[in-house]
Order: structure tokens, then sequence, then C-alpha cells
């Protein structure tokens, strides 16, 4: 997949759940607010990785990946975790 | 507009706004491709912290009452009636609790890799002086809520320092609680931390970031040491620009740092304890905040004990922090690398093994008495080992660095995949029984269920499976080893 349509994709989640946190009440919701508050910054941190390598070469082999790669992916586990545990 | 024009047209602002602050020039030049890495990053990171907690602050002061009558409430009004109250009241103390690491963390680099050697020694000493201000905003901040928990331990706190010899202690009473009288002395912790901690925070930050632009951004270790070594200095410094390089890098870090404050602050909520009365302090065992727990630990050993006990443990501290405040003028050694300066990196390590040891401690003795055996067998061993791991690595290290010994990173680097990921996962494992079995000494010790034969077992379950950590250490330094052998300078 094109890595553009990846950053396309994760913008149209974070509105998605910029508007859900719209939706949510401030006082009593304010567990999932946070919740998603939170996992709007790991796709942003997401995104801004994307970006600042969008020039790079990915290696192949997984062990070969740098300690970059080790964030970003922990910060797509986190969110998956997220996604699953807690909406 | 075609994308072109689009460009030029933002240039050009870009362009006169630069041309007249220059910010291309100074803040926001060209800085060394190294430092796009968290650990150069831990200063930025507690700083930006500051930031938030001062937004998270403004936010809370809409609704907070300094009043000893309706603190407390004010505090209760903000968590369950305002929007996002709890989460910006929770946010607002763990963010405090993160600055505070941050700022430890920053501070232990910077003495692991002397970055107070000339000339930055001016910037370790604001530092330090920022690293202490830090502490005082979050201690004056505890006492705000006026729980029975956070008035307790100012009280224990300002009753310390009463100890100290007249009049110093009659000015610092005068100046944290005036008369004396609760109001006064919330009203005082109160403007000392909206307003006038902040403001000598921000100051020294200036002062510092002033110093960091003439000096700039430290070396690493190994760059520096390759100085010495090898012609390094003639080559030519990769750098990233400000854009898109620094920013993305910074806001990437930010981000994910956000998301777990975020994250924690709803798994772990803080709870507000009860409000203080005198009869619900007579409850309670006062304790300070985590971060001051080994200061407290210490004044608790029998040979602290009365006035002048007390008084000889404020000396010692202040002794230590001025220790710390002037060591770039105190430890004048031209030697950077870390395998060169075994005795500053042992004592800094066994500073750090017994702050944490203390810390724990503390949480499992509340109030208790500690009798100077136990203080030295508690404190003595664990110096004892860390002296001797220490010297067994440096040891070792030489025996490497004299081709003596294989280097171990060389069989690392050349294994499979397969064994490369059984022994991160080996190593993962045998940290974490070693962090289980010292919590179980601890705790058994708390207990008073400690018996010897126990004792000796989960000593050597924990010396066991802090081998593989030493292996681990071996596996670093041979490969900065078979660096300077091959006198290759390339990035694994």
């Amino acid at each position: 997949m094109k890595i553009e349509y990846t950053v396309l994709i994760l913008l149209i989640i974070q509105i998605i759940i910029a508007s859900w946190i719209f939706t949510l009440d401030p006082v009593i919701q304010q567990d999932r607010s946070t919740i998603l508050i939170s996992l709007n910054f790991v796709i942003t941190s997401i995104l801004l990785y994307i970006y600042k390598y969008r020039e790079k070469i990915y290696p192949k082999n997984i062990l070969e990946l740098d300690e970059e790669w080790i964030v970003a992916g922990l910060a797509v586990i986190i969110f998956i975790l997220l996604i699953i545990l807690f909406i | 507009m075609s994308r072109k024009n689009k460009d030029n047209y933002i240039k050009r602002i870009v362009n006169w706004f630069d041309e007249r602050f220059g910010f291309t020039k100074t803040i926001l030049r060209p800085q060394p491709r190294y430092s796009l890495h968290p650990l150069y990053w831990l200063g930025a990171l507690a700083f930006t912290t500051f930031i938030l907690q001062g937004f998270i602050g403004m936010i809370l002061l809409q609704h907070y009452r300094p009043s000893v009558d309706e603190a407390y409430e004010s505090v209760v009004l903000i968590r369950d009636a305002i929007p996002f109250g709890r989460l910006l009241s929770t946010l607002h103390l763990y963010g405090a609790y993160a600055m505070i690491i941050l700022v430890f963390l920053h501070f232990v680099r910077g003495y692991f890799l002397k970055q107070y050697m000339k000339p930055r020694e001016l910037m370790w000493i604001i530092g330090v002086l920022m690293g202490i201000t830090t502490l005082a905003l979050s201690f004056t901040g505890y006492l705000l809520p006026w729980t029975v928990i956070s008035k307790s331990a100012v009280d224990v706190s300002i009753g310390l320092l009463m100890n100290l010899p007249e009049p110093v202690n009659v000015w610092i009473k005068t100046l944290i609680s005036g008369l004396g009288s609760d109001q006064e002395l919330l009203s005082r912790f109160f403007a000392f931390h909206i307003v006038i901690l902040p403001a000598i925070l921000v100051a020294l930050f200036t002062i510092k970031m002033h110093i960091f632009e003439v000096h700039g951004v430290s070396e690493p270790l190994k760059k520096r040491f390759m100085k010495d070594v090898l012609d390094y200095s003639t080559e030519a410094e990769e750098k990233v620009n400000w854009f898109p390089e620094i920013l993305t890098y910074y806001l990437m870090l930010i981000s994910s740092y956000i998301a777990a404050l975020l994250l924690i602050s709803v798994l772990i909520p803080a709870d507000l304890p009860p409000k203080f009365t005198p009869e619900e302090a007579a409850k309670y065992k006062p304790q300070p905040e985590w971060y001051f727990l080994w200061m407290y630990q210490l004044l608790k050993i029998e040979i602290f004990e009365g006035p002048i006990g007390v008084r000889i443990a404020l000396g010692l501290f202040t002794l230590l922090t001025l220790v710390v405040i002037f060591l770039p003028f105190i430890d004048r050694s031209d030697k950077v690398d870390i395998w060169d300066r075994p005795i500053q990196v042992t004592i800094g390590i066994i500073a750090v093994v017994e702050l944490i040891i203390l810390t724990i401690w503390a949480v499992f003795t509340p109030g208790m008495t500690i009798s100077i055996i136990n203080a030295l067998i508690i404190l003595g061993l664990p110096a004892i080992i860390t002296a001797a791991i220490m010297y067994m690595l440096y040891r070792r290290a030489k025996r490497i660095k004299t081709g003596e010994i294989t280097l171990l990173y060389e069989k690392f680097i050349k294994a499979s995949p397969i064994y490369r990921i059984i022994e991160s996962f080996t190593f993962s494992l045998l940290i974490a029984i070693s962090s289980a079995s010292v919590a179980n000494l601890i705790n058994l010790y708390a207990l008073h269920k400690l018996e010897l034969l126990t004792f000796i077992n989960i000593f050597i379950l924990f010396l066991l499976s802090i081998s593989t950590l030493i292996k681990y250490f071996l596996v670093n330094y041979s490969r900065f080893i078979s660096l300077i052998g091959n006198g290759e300078l390339r990035e694994n």
C-alpha cells in the first residue's frame, strides 16, 4: 500500500475520533474522551514519523529496523490495544 | 494560486520575519544529526511539561480558591463538576511527577557523560538550580488541595527546618508561613507556586538557553572520545535543518509523551485524600511525596534523631547540594570517557542505587525509626555489591581493550536472528526476575518475615539475573572497542 493512502486513512480516523470526542459528555465520560484524545496524539506521532521519513526506503528484514521504528511500532501496538480494550 | 507561487509566497513571508528576528541564525539554526535522539531531548521535554503545567494550572486557577475553608471543596468541585476537571487535576499531578523524573534523568545523564566540563560549568550550575526549583514547585503545589496527607507532610518538613540554628529557622518560617497561621501558610505556598517559582524557573531557563545557544549541543561521548584517538575533528559534521527535521522530531516526541501522560492519568487516576482536620491528621502517619522519601528515610535513622542529629543531617544535605552544584569546579580531570573514570561512575551508580533503595524502603516503613545496624546492612550491602560489580566490569573491560578476551559484540552480531531474539528476551526476563527479587526482599524485610535462608536464596537469584545485565554492558562496550580497533566510525 502506498504511504499516501496510509496517511489519508490515519487522517480520516483522526477526524472521526475528534468528532466522537465532541459528542461525549466532558464530565461523565471524561475517561473515554481522554483515551480518544490520547489515541489522536498517537496517530499524530505516527503521521509525523511518516512525514519525517517520507523519502526513506524501508528495509524488508524486520531485524534491520532502527530504534525509531521500534518506537513507532510500539505506538501502533498501543494504538491497537487502546481500540480493543477501551472502545 | 499555483503551488510554486504559493511556496514562493510562504517563503517570502518566512524570510521577511527571519531577516528581522534572525531565527535561522540563532535558535532555529541547523543542528547536528546526532541530536535527533530522545536522550538529547530530556531537558526540552521537561520544559515542555512545565509549559503544559502552566496551561493546566491556568484552567485550574479559575476554579481553585486559596482559602483554608474553601480550598479542598474547590478541588472537589474541579474533580466532580468541571468539564475534564478530574483529568486536568490528575494530569497536573502526574505532569509534576513526570517533570521531576525527566529533570532527574537529564541530571544523571549530564553527570555520567560529564557534560559539566568547560565551557558548560555555568550551564550545569543553572541546571541544578532549575532542578531544585522544580522540586520546590512540586512541594508548594502539593499543599494546595489542603488534604490531610499534603498538610501533614508539609508540617513535618517545616518541623524539620525549625531544627536549623537560629536565626535561620526564624527566617525560613517567616518566609514560608508568615506569622504561622494555616491561612498564611496556604496563601504563601499559593503565591510561591503560581508566581514566584515559575518566574524563577523561566528566568533560569532563559539564561540556560542563552548559554546553550553560545555552546550548542554537547557532542556524544563516542565522538568526544574519538577526538583523542583519531583525527575526528576535521570531519565535516552532518547538520539537519530546523524545518522539517528537528520540528517534526520534536513534535513526534511530544505527541507520544502527551499520549502516554493522558493514558496514565486515565488508567491510574489520582485519589483525593480526606480534607485536613486535626482529628483526621491523627489517623495518618505523615509521609512526604515520593521524591522526598529518600531524604525522609535518612532522617529516620537513629543517629539523626533529636535536634542535634537533625542539624547534622540537614548540614550533610546542604553539603551534598553544594557538592552537586559546584561539581564542575571539584571534578577538574580532563578524562571524558566513562571507561576512564571508574571512581566517578561508580560513585554515581551507587548514589542512584541508594536513592532507589531509600525510596522503596521508606514506602514500606512509614513512621518507623531505623536502627544504625539495619541502615548499615540495607544501605551498605548494595553499595559494596555495586562497587564489586563495577570493579569486575572495569577489569573485564580493560582485558577486552587489550585483546585478551573475544569481543562479545562480534559474537552477538554474527549470530542468527533467532539467537539474538532469544538473547534479548532472556535479558528482559532476567531483569524482571531481578527487580521482582529485590522487591520481594524489601517486602519480606518490611513485614519482618525475612529469614537468613530466604535472604540467601533470593539474593542468589538476584545475582544470577543481574549477571546478564553485566553481559549486556560488555556487549555494548565491546562494540565500541571494536569500532576503535578497526578504525571505523560507522553507525550500526
